[in-house]
């Protein structure tokens, strides 16, 4: 027991002097970001602000997760209590997510541009969101023939704008490895700011009308 | 009672009513000799032969006076292998004349109550001679909306069968024959006008000669990934048979409608399409082997092929196919621009003539050959621009080296336009080299180019290297090309290998341009998606020896004379903006160079790094045009949007920017550490420079 006692100090340091401060996603800070741009690109196709789905606490949870959950989940309520005195909770500041680079500013604005040529092939159902941030041909018999390669190349090149913008906001935040968070964020944003009629895929790839 | 006749005529390929029209004639021919009136009947339970059967029939046989002999047969039903279905109530009455011992019906009736094509009444007629020689005639037949008629005449061992059909639906044919050649969840409607001629020997045809006009045709999988609209199409064939093998010629002539097979659109308006083939077939060897086949699409190209082709896998051999095109920029809209969708070549203007020679070997494509005339190539989006290219390009599988030739008038690459150039190269297998180096006209002075390798163009990996010299390049040029403010002078410089590999493009060694009378280098060159969306380019660059005299003439910044170096680390470029950068421009130690600068370069350094200029023209400074100085010293670290300053530390906290010397000296202090990238930017382009805009 007094070999414990006397254990428990040392362990703390090591923790002090292994401690890392990360910077961890904020899921909020981007789905600001994120419904900034996707209201921007959609225009007035894009619905009124609306409750958002998601529990604000269950957010918040998301957006910081801290050393102390860590600890908290593998040492007693006491040790943590000694070690939340000995080691400052190692959370990041909650940061803003920046969308204002110049190619973020030249994605959007392509984007923007391309909207008014894709947003009747949103609306009859042709196109639709997929469940990975992107834009796919749902039912081609939807465009007549002459259109075709028209509207598959504007996806393509949707599509292109979409993969860079989401890699560039990573990247302009100085954290690459948030791509996939940011995409997942913009995934669902886009869902929500879609009108009425919309298609998209649920997370199994099934289509759905909103 | 059953009775199985033994028929040597199989005809199970044809129409099972007329056999057995045939059929029940020739039982009943034996005993019509006879003058006198006669009653005759005859009832089968079941009649067969070899794929098809007859069940309850009966014969009645009226000879009434004279020569007038009526048939009357009917029959409960009849299957046959060809059919989809049974065939049930049939009756036949047929006024049977004798003329010189040939039997003739003239004006006969078959009804038939049901059938898989529907209740029928045909008008029927014939001539029967002997059992080798007889003529039939059936009209009238209805099915898919249409009608059809057949003509059949056996002639000592050799028959002829004529069909027409006209205005059948082809849904309904569809339906009628099952046919599972079609996806059964497609859509199929138009209407069909064919007429049929085959001749043969025994049960073998051997002559067939065909001709389907088609309207209104439409046609859709289920996916759309295969459409035709308001199609109007004319398919004829004409084939015969040669010992085991099938020779022939086929014709196609699409005169109207629209077409999709993804990715491919077409609309055929004015001037048709058409194809002619002329070959064998030889089912035996499961191949056909077409001699000749003639494509011509309005407009677009026309090209002559030889192509053989396994018909068990319906895959190509052996192809040559000579393809010409005075009209590139549709054959790109229609042939390669669906393919190309999502490249960098998707959005190409294209003009000029091209004539092509292409060998393909199972599938794969074996040689190539090109000869181009006046083809232009620009990129709409602005990346890239080729004009009036004319000459030869030659690749081949094989190991043997093909040489090629191009001269290309002109072009441009992102903003910079070049001028003529020729290029002698030759492919082999997956490379192509430079057979001599190429120079290219550019911004006033000259580009280069000592070697060119493409690698592994058919492999996973396909990927280039490069390195080149360039002399005189005008900077005036180039900063017009970028929009830059004005500059002057010449850039002297190499670069050495530069390889592109899985979109990025790296550079080993040193870029050394030689500019303002020192040199700047530029190494650790790294461009990640140099055609993309958002190119990313990373490098490290070193200033050695320039004169700021040089510089500050070239930049109407104000005169400063001295040396200067510096370099600018870790430098980051996304869109080709500066997004990081950790930079320094001082004076060198040791400097011999008179340290001059003029008022108002004083002035544009202060407002750079405070944001005011220092208003020296309304002091008693102002009298003095230039000033001697110390040192210079200028950092700049750019990290996202914030950008820090610094320069010579200064003992009451600022930094140096200047640091004077003599009299009267002038000390440019700046105080703000940090500053907005977008404030530094707009600093500089608020500074005051006489007939300068900075943008």
């Amino acid at each position: 027991m007094l070999k414990r006692f006397i254990g428990y100090p040392f362990m703390a340091l090591g923790l002090v002097a292994c401690v890392t401060i990360n910077i961890y996603f904020s899921a909020a800070a981007a789905e600001e970001a994120a419904r900034t741009i996707v209201r921007d690109v959609l225009g007035e196709e894009a619905k009124p602000e609306q409750q958002k789905s998601a529990p604000k606490e269950e957010k918040n949870k998301d957006d910081q997760q801290s050393l102390q959950e860590i600890l908290e989940s593998t040492f007693s309520n006491t040790l943590g209590g000694i070690l939340d005195f000995m080691v400052p909770t190692a959370q990041a500041a909650t940061p803003d997510i920046d969308i204002d680079s110049p190619a973020i500013r030249k994605l959007r604005a392509s984007m923007s541009s391309r909207q008014s040529g894709l947003a009747a092939h949103y609306r009859s159902g042709a196109l639709g969101f997929t469940n990975n941030g992107l834009v796919a041909v749902r039912d081609l018999k939807l465009i007549p023939l002459r259109e075709r390669n028209k509207v598959k190349k504007m996806v393509a090149d949707e599509n292109g704008d979409r993969k860079a913008l989401y890699a560039e906001i990573a990247r302009a935040n100085g954290q690459p490895q948030w791509e996939k968070n940011i995409r997942d964020t913009f995934s669902r944003v886009w869902v929500e700011e879609a009108p009425k009629g919309y298609w998209h895929q649920d997370g199994k790839g099934k289509w759905r009308q909103k | 009672m059953e009775f199985t006749p033994d028929i040597a005529i199989s005809m199970g390929q044809y129409h099972a009513i007329l056999i057995g029209f045939v059929g029940l004639v020739l039982l009943s021919s034996t005993s019509l000799h006879t003058e006198a009136g006669l009653n005759m009947g005859l009832s089968v339970q079941r009649l067969s032969a070899t794929g098809w059967v007859m069940e309850d029939v009966n014969l009645d046989l009226n000879l009434e006076s004279g020569q007038q002999l009526t048939v009357h047969m009917t029959a409960a039903s009849l299957r046959h292998d060809a059919l989809p279905g049974k065939i049930e109530g049939i009756r036949l009455d047929c006024p049977l004349q004798t003329v010189q011992r040939t039997y003739h019906c003239h004006d006969g009736r078959l009804s038939i109550g049901a059938s898989p094509y529907g209740p029928q009444e045909l008008r029927v007629s014939g001539e029967f001679i002997d059992s080798e020689r007889l003529k039939l005639k059936a009209q009238g037949f209805k099915l898919a909306s249409g009608r059809i008629s057949v003509e059949l005449e056996l002639k000592e061992g050799s028959w002829e069968l004529a069909f027409k059909g006209k205005d059948l639906k082809l849904d309904a044919l569809r339906k009628a024959f099952a046919a599972r050649s079609l996806p059964s969840d497609s859509e199929l409607s138009g209407r069909a006008q064919i007429t049929a001629q085959v001749a043969g020997n025994q049960s073998r045809p051997e002559h067939i000669d065909m001709d389907i006009q088609v309207s209104k045709f439409s046609y859709a999988d289920a996916e759309g990934l295969h459409v035709a609209e308001d199609g109007r199409f004319r398919l004829d064939i004409k084939a015969k048979r040669k010992g085991s093998d099938w020779v022939g010629s086929s014709g196609f002539i699409l005169t109207g409608g629209q077409f999709y097979a993804d990715p491919f659109y077409m609309e055929v308006l004015e001037e048709p399409l058409s194809l002619q083939l002329q070959g064998r077939w030889k089912p035996a060897a499961q191949v056909v082997q077409v001699d000749e086949a003639m494509v011509k699409v309005p407009r677009v190209m026309e090209s002559r092929a030889r192509i053989d082709i396994d018909t068990s896998k319906m895959a190509i051999l052996q192809a040559d196919i000579d393809l010409q095109s005075d009209n590139v920029d549709s054959l790109y809209r229609v042939f390669f621009q669906p393919m190309l969708i999502g490249t960098m070549a998707d959005d190409v203007e294209a003009g000029g003539m091209l004539h092509s020679r292409i060998g393909l070997k199972n599938g794969q494509l074996q040689t190539l050959h090109a000869d181009l005339k006046d083809v232009n190539l620009d990129d709409r989006r602005g990346l890239f621009a080729l004009y009036d290219i004319n000459g030869s390009l030659t690749w081949g599988r094989e190991k043997n080296p093909a040489k090629s030739h191009l001269r290309i008038e002109g072009g441009q690459l992102y903003r910079i336009d070049f001028g003529a150039l020729e290029i002698h190269a030759h492919a082999q297998q997956g490379e192509v080299a430079l057979e001599a180096p190429v120079e290219i006209p550019l911004m006033l002075g000259l580009l280069h180019i000592d070697k060119l390798h493409l690698l592994d163009l058919l492999g996973d990996s396909p990927r280039w290297t490069t390195s080149a010299q360039f002399r005189d390049i005008s900077l005036g040029a180039l900063a017009e090309a970028f929009e830059w403010p004005p500059m002057e002078g010449m850039l002297q410089g190499t670069i050495p290998n530069v390889r592109y590999h899985q979109k990025r493009l790296e550079m080993d060694g040193e870029l050394v341009v030689d500019v303002f009378g020192g040199k700047i280098s530029v190494d650790e060159l790294l461009i990640e998606d140099p055609l993309g969306r958002v190119p990313e380019l990373s490098a490290n660059m070193h200033l050695r020896g320039l004169d700021l005299a040089r510089i500050t003439q070239t930049f109407s910044f104000g005169h400063i004379e001295g040396g200067l170096e510096g370099e600018i680390a870790d430098l980051r470029l996304a869109s080709w903006e500066p997004i990081a950068f950790n930079a320094r421009f001082n004076t060198p130690e040791k400097d011999q160079t008179p340290h001059r600068i003029s008022q108002r370069a004083v002035d544009n350094l202060t407002a750079l790094g405070n944001g005011v200029g220092s208003g020296l023209s309304s002091t008693f400074l102002g009298f003095f045009k230039e000033f001697r100085y110390d040192r210079i010293e200028l950092q700049a670290k750019l990290n996202g949007n914030v950008a820090e300053l610094d320069g010579m530390k200064h003992p009451d906290g600022g930094y140096y920017i200047v640091k004077g010397s003599g009299l009267p000296r002038i000390d440019v202090i700046a105080r703000n550490r940090q500053v907005a990238w977008k404030t530094l930017l707009e600093r500089l382009k608020s500074i005051r420079v006489e007939g300068m805009e900075v943008r």
